[in-house]
């Protein structure tokens, strides 16, 4: 690592990656996904310019935001049971061991640093698991948004053209647009 | 003037004007209409990189366009894509009826079908999956109708869409790095693990296809049949042109094999799932999956027989897939349950819509007599002497569908007490009607279709 508040960041990462993965109400998804957020941030900024990240940070805060406040017409559906966290926490855990043995050698092939690769691999592996694991359009749509964010730590790093940043920001935003569309309560003359 | 603000950018803005006058739909639908005729003929008539002669004004007519320092490009090679996209938006829009479509379906089928070319337009070709994603929730937006909606098919086809975006992209990021040595082999494969990955999502090759039938029952089947009448036609010619740029794949001798072998697990798939399908919306999805199976095997003959095949095969395609889903589309309006048990001698209460359903499906299957059948025949015929397991396979999925057909028309014609009537209203059955005689004429006189296509696909793509 380049410097060891790194390390930090890294650990707090995985640790919120867990509070995400593992969380039952909506508030609590969100408040997990942000702190994500804010230390991917805390990285990107040490690579990318300024400006850059903080665009990054907004749209993610943005989106979030957006599915914050769609009326939603129940709660999140029946909640993890106890099995099922042990299940998931296991799933992410040999995941981010997959991921730390094999770092040496992906951080090589990508030619990035340490504190790019692995955050990225494991919000991503994060994103893939909240996708399958759950039939909840809240839950599916911010693993499609937690996916992005990690295939951004690297692809923005080894890609700087605008047009293409620019198109990658809407589609995050998009994405969290279509999700709140798609949870949007019926209407009661839409209702049978 | 150049040819993707034509094609691209105005229709974009076209569409951005129109949502805003939502509620004058009759005028929506008439400026729609309007407007891709008009680009639809300025494809067909217009070569790019000639002068535009409009009265007397001469306007120059380039093929590029450069917006934050990446080029969009048209060139006459792409225009035979142009139009076929302008022309379905034009039958569709024709066809669209406000009682069983949505207004905002003119805007953003503009929408849509200018993104969808700016994919094809974009240099490099990579980052023409940003720009299908972009497509794609777009496409999210016009098929979501009710709030009690089932969504499970919708969100499907976005999560499966959406994973071939950082697919695509990666591998374009790993090929940008590998250009300049092609003797890193490693590099070189990951690259093109991801790019069939992410292709074989695009085009919902087995096993990544669960999200097709799915997302075919849960929306309305008119808009079903607009989206995958142009979605993997634009998708097609993306992947032929991204072929045809790359040399070290071009000339890689696995390619046409890997192909091959995708097209027949496509083709036989369809076969096998379309024969034990119950659910009639289901059931064309899985033309679109055998059509696409045949489009691939088409550009695995990397000959410019195979590519003017491919061509050709479009039309029937589009045909047989609007005839289809606008059939369906009058058997939903008419509360018709779309599950095959319940067709038991639908032919004696919508003769036309059944007639239309049957010919259809027939066609894609390749029947005699209908327009998918010269396309079909010359195909196994260039297959014949090269591969008879390809061969087998191919045969062996166009007969999974013929079962599904005649399924569907014994339960459909089954005697029964109930007397003759026609449910469908007149404009429907002259639409029906129209859509039965085209798909009879294309398969009776094949030439003709040939000679309009070979104006257009005079540039063809170097496969080889």
């Amino acid at each position: 690592m380049q410097h060891w508040v790194n390390i930090l960041s890294v650990g707090m990462i995985e640790i919120a990656l867990f509070w995400l993965i593992l969380s039952n109400s909506r508030r609590s998804i969100i408040y997990a996904f942000s702190t994500i957020l804010v230390l991917v941030f805390s990285i990107n900024i040490q690579f990318w310019t300024f400006g850059f990240a903080v665009t990054k940070l907004i749209t993610g805060i943005m989106a979030m935001l957006l599915l914050l406040i769609t009326p939603t017409e129940e709660a999140l559906p029946g909640g993890i049971a106890g099995i099922g966290r042990i299940f998931r926490a296991l799933s992410l855990g040999m995941g981010i061991m997959i991921i730390l043995s094999t770092l040496s050698g992906t951080t090589q092939f990508l030619s990035l640093n340490v504190e790019q690769t692995l955050p990225s691999l494991t919000i991503l592996w994060c994103g893939f698991l909240m996708i399958a694991f759950s039939k909840d359009p809240f839950r599916i749509i911010l693993g499609l948004l937690t996916l992005l964010t990690g295939f951004e730590i690297i692809y923005s790093s080894v890609e700087r053209s605008l047009l293409i940043n620019a198109l990658l920001t809407a589609v995050y935003l998009l994405i969290a647009v279509i999700g709140s569309y798609l949870m949007m309560p019926a209407s009661p003359e839409e209702k049978p | 003037m150049s040819a993707p603000l034509l094609w691209i950018i105005l229709p974009l803005a076209i569409s951005a004007i129109l949502l805003g006058t939502l509620k004058y739909d009759r005028l929506v639908r008439w400026l729609g209409l309007l407007t891709s005729g008009l680009l639809s003929l300025i494809a067909f008539f217009q070569p790019v990189g000639s002068v535009l002669q409009i009265g007397g004004l001469s306007i120059d007519f380039t093929s590029s366009i450069f917006i934050f320092g990446r080029s969009f490009s048209l060139e006459n090679s792409d225009r035979f894509v142009i139009l076929t996209v302008y022309m379905t938006l034009f039958l569709f829009l024709l066809l669209m009826d406000h009682r069983s479509v949505p207004s905002k379906f003119v805007p953003l089928s503009f929408a849509i079908a200018a993104l969808l070319l700016s994919a094809l337009a974009v240099q490099p070709f990579l980052y023409s999956a940003v720009l299908v994603e972009l497509a794609v929730l777009l496409m999210i937006l016009l098929v979501r109708e009710k709030g009690d909606q089932p969504i499970e098919g919708i969100l499907r086809f976005l999560i499966y869409l959406s994973l071939a975006l950082p697919c695509i992209l990666f591998a374009g990021w790993i090929l940008g790095g590998a250009q300049a040595s092609t003797s890193d082999e490693t590099r070189l494969t990951a690259a093109a693990i991801f790019l069939l990955m992410g292709f074989s999502i695009w085009l919902a090759v087995f096993p990544f296809h669960s999200w097709l039938p799915q997302f075919a029952a849960t929306v309305n089947p008119f808009l079903f049949g607009f989206l995958f009448s142009i979605l993997p036609v634009v998708l097609l010619f993306v992947i032929v042109d991204f072929l045809s740029s790359l040399i070290w794949l071009r000339s890689a001798t696995y390619l046409s094999p890997a192909l091959m072998t995708i097209g027949v697990i496509m083709v036989i798939t369809a076969g096998v799932f379309s024969s034990v399908e119950k659910t009639i919306t289901r059931l064309a999805s899985y033309t679109v999956l055998l059509e696409t199976g045949f489009a691939l095997f088409m550009i695995a003959l990397r000959s410019d027989q195979g590519m003017s095949l491919l061509y050709q095969s479009f039309i029937p395609r589009i045909i047989g897939l609007t005839l289809l889903c606008y059939s369906i589309t009058v058997l939903r309006e008419n509360q018709v349950s779309l599950v095959q048990g319940r067709f038991t001698s639908l032919i004696r209460q919508f003769p036309f819509a059944t007639l239309g359903i049957l010919v259809s499906m027939l066609s894609i299957a390749g029947f005699p007599l209908l327009a998918g059948f010269p396309i079909r025949l010359q195909l196994l015929q260039l297959l014949g002497g090269s591969s008879w397991l390809d061969l087998v396979g191919l045969v062996a999925g166009m007969a999974g569908f013929l079962i599904a057909t005649v399924r569907l028309f014994v339960t459909m014609i089954f005697p029964t007490n109930q007397k003759w009537a026609v449910g469908e209203r007149l404009p429907q059955v002259i639409v029906l009607c129209s859509g039965i005689i085209f798909l009879l004429v294309m398969g009776l006189f094949p030439k003709i279709t040939a000679d309009m296509i070979s104006l257009l696909a005079i540039d063809l793509p170097i496969l080889w």
